[in-house]
């Protein structure tokens, strides 16, 4: 008696344990009677089934991450790349999912998922050049991936929230090229400036030199027209001066003339005794 | 002894009880003290029974080892009621499995473990993902980025709940993110101005797609580090640097040479115009001059005309004749004249007579001859 008293216990223990689970915030859970699925919608919380005719498979519900290793693909225009890329999915109707991937297998639906979407997206890729891929398209196709796989996703019970392109690398063979535009390009910016400042120095320069120019031709206007003023001005104090007796200034301004011209000594003057000056020279008359 | 265990209640935590709640010592202290006379009973007892031979007597042994357990069992359950949450924490209560409640920073009590489970999470701490890659820009050209964001949890359900390894999603997105906001921007754009512009359209994109996963999680801030050229064609676009300063030099230079040029035309003008202006000045000046001396002139003149007019003519001949070499011809000896013009000239000086003297000359005239040639030649030395 003693003995059996510890052996219903643990017995008792084993049945309560069995007949009693838990699901968290983060599981489906499906309740299967001898294989059969009989229910797929528990609420997180302890949960009641019959021991060893139900059983339990759990699954994740949350958001789970394919990441994709990266894999090369080819442009409209000929270009490989490499394209490293993630999806993001959930589990949303776990009993669908459940059998589609034959026991709740998540390797089936991994491979499943990783094969549509890199067929989709390689076919994208063909039909796009890489700046259209790069750039202006890319948001665009994201979208359409994400549509159409979740569209396709739906017979495994299975949500495609997001599909995401991380890089796009160029192969080796293009990225010499790449490096060698982007060398040229830089090239030739870097000459236009240098010839915009060029210009622009030529211009100033240019600028200087008409200012001096025409600042010196100013000047020697302005003082040709000052000299003349100066030069009309003595010539009338001349004239108004002059003017009283003109026979007078002639005669002045001969002698002057005479003085200066004949005082350099290396004249020689033959003179006539018969000129005026020598009136009182000859006493003989 | 669970109490002992570091890894039980995260370490130093696990002994503020003792010190907080002050009736709870001296309970804990004979159930302790208990535990161990049991215990040192049990297994004398026990010892004593093997020795004995195992004859029944494991009776009281059965029982001590279900008091053991149950007093094991009840430390365990009043060790995991009791959660001390720390400021920067928040502890997200599961019964079953089930969200319950979120327990705030403090002391808090749950049940214990098979019940109730809590998770703690940091909502206060800054989290950071730091990375540096190469990229595509929109215009098809490479370019080296290092990019860090600041991410805190705010949502604590939802980031234990929504998402697998919700850190790497959150680092996965930001890849896609940032590349995607550089795909779409040109490479000029996100060198020069676009930097700060680049940062925030990422770090927005990122928000929403972070949202999109509903993950909990807030993102601070998304910041540019390090944007640059590839190290290939680095030299190239440092050229693009000098050949800018370049420019800006090559219009300095030109600049320069005007500033220096164009004053000087400005003094040279200034210079020109006064100098016409000192000719127009002098003129003018030196002809009120000779005018006035003339007018002066004239009005003495006029008083007696003939005798002015003489004398100054005389003076003035007087002057010129004294200075120059002279030959004098009387027209009477009007035969050939023999005159040494080149030795005249060449002597320069003195007044030659001509060889035929002038007949007649008396001792007054000559005399004044002589005197008028000293005057002469005196003159002469004086200038």
């Amino acid at each position: 008696m003693r003995i059996l008293i510890p052996i219903l216990v643990i017995a008792a223990i084993v049945v309560g344990l069995q007949s009693v689970f838990v699901v968290t915030e983060t599981e489906h859970a499906l309740k299967f009677r001898l294989g059969e699925v009989v229910r797929a919608d528990y609420e997180p919380g302890l949960h009641f089934k019959t021991p060893f005719i139900n059983n339990v498979v759990k699954l994740d519900n949350r958001l789970i991450t394919l990441d994709m290793p990266p894999e090369q693909m080819n442009t409209a225009e000929q270009k490989f790349v490499e394209v490293d890329y993630y999806v993001k999915w959930q589990i949303v109707d776990p009993r669908q999912f459940y059998i589609a991937t034959t026991g709740g297998d998540f390797m089936i639906a991994r491979s499943r998922l990783a094969q549509l979407i890199r067929n989709d997206l390689r076919d994208e890729f063909a039909q796009r050049t890489l700046s259209e891929v790069v750039s202006e398209q890319r948001s665009d196709m994201m979208g359409q991936l994400r549509a159409r796989a979740d569209e396709r996703m739906e017979t495994f019970g299975v949500d495609v929230l997001d599909v995401r392109i991380k890089k796009i690398e160029l192969t080796e063979e293009v990225l010499g090229s790449v490096f060698n535009r982007m060398e040229t390009q830089r090239k030739e910016f870097a000459n236009e400036l240098r010839s915009l400042g060029r210009e622009r120095a030529e211009e100033i320069r240019a600028d200087a030199d008409r200012q001096v120019r025409v600042l010196l031709a100013e000047a020697e206007r302005a003082a040709a027209r000052i000299r003349g003023e100066g030069d009309a001005r003595a010539t009338e104090i001349y004239a108004s001066a002059y003017e009283r007796d003109p026979e007078f200034y002639a005669f002045l301004r001969s002698l002057e003339a005479y003085r200066s011209s004949f005082g350099g000594g290396r004249d020689v003057m033959l003179l006539d005794t018969e000129s005026d000056f020598f009136r009182y020279f000859d006493q003989r008359q | 002894m669970p109490w002992n265990e570091p890894g039980r209640g995260g370490g130093g935590n696990g002994k503020d009880p003792w010190n907080g709640g002050g009736q709870q010592p001296p309970d804990l202290d004979e159930v302790f003290a208990n535990v161990q006379k049991r215990l040192k009973r049990i297994i004398g007892g026990g010892d004593g029974g093997g020795k004995r031979g195992g004859s029944g007597e494991g009776g009281p042994g059965f029982a001590g080892i279900v008091a053991v357990i149950v007093v094991l069992a009840l430390i365990w359950s009043v060790w995991n009621a009791i959660h001390i949450i720390d400021e920067s924490e928040r502890g997200v209560v599961l019964r079953f499995g089930e969200y319950s409640r979120t327990l705030q920073p403090g002391f808090n009590l749950t049940f214990p473990a098979p019940i109730e489970t809590v998770k703690t999470v940091n909502v206060s701490e800054v989290r950071s993902i730091e990375n540096r890659t190469r990229m595509l820009t929109g215009d098809e050209n490479l370019i080296d980025l290092g990019y860090a964001v600041q991410f805190r949890v705010i949502d604590p359900e939802k980031f234990l709940f929504n998402v697998q390894e919700p850190v790497r999603s959150l680092q996965e997105a930001t890849d896609s993110a940032i590349r995607e906001t550089v795909g779409t921007n040109n490479m000029d754009f996100i060198l020069e101005a676009g930097r700060g512009v680049i940062a925030t359209s990422a770090g927005e994109l990122l928000q929403q797609i972070v949202d999109r996963y509903d993950s909990g999680i807030q993102v601070e801030s998304f910041n540019l580090q390090e944007v640059r050229p590839p190290s290939q064609v680095q030299s190239a676009f440092d050229d693009v640097v000098r050949a800018r300063e370049d420019q800006i030099r090559f219009a300095n230079e030109a600049q320069a040479y005007a500033n220096q040029v164009v004053p000087e035309a400005r003094g040279q003008a200034a210079r020109i115009r006064e100098q016409a202006q000192g000719y127009r000045d002098s003129l003018i000046a030196q002809a009120e001059g000779e005018a006035d001396r003339f007018v002066a002139l004239y009005e003495e003149y006029s008083r007696a005309p003939e005798v002015t007019r003489q004398r100054l003519y005389l003076e003035s001949l007087q002057q010129v004749f004294a200075s120059v070499p002279k030959v004098i011809m009387d027209n009477d000896s009007s035969n050939m004249l023999y005159l040494p013009l080149g030795q005249l000239a060449g002597s320069g000086g003195s007044s030659v007579s001509a060889p035929p003297p002038p007949p007649l000359m008396s001792e007054q005239e000559r005399q004044r001859r002589d005197q008028t040639d000293t005057r002469g030649r005196a003159g002469r030395e004086g200038r």
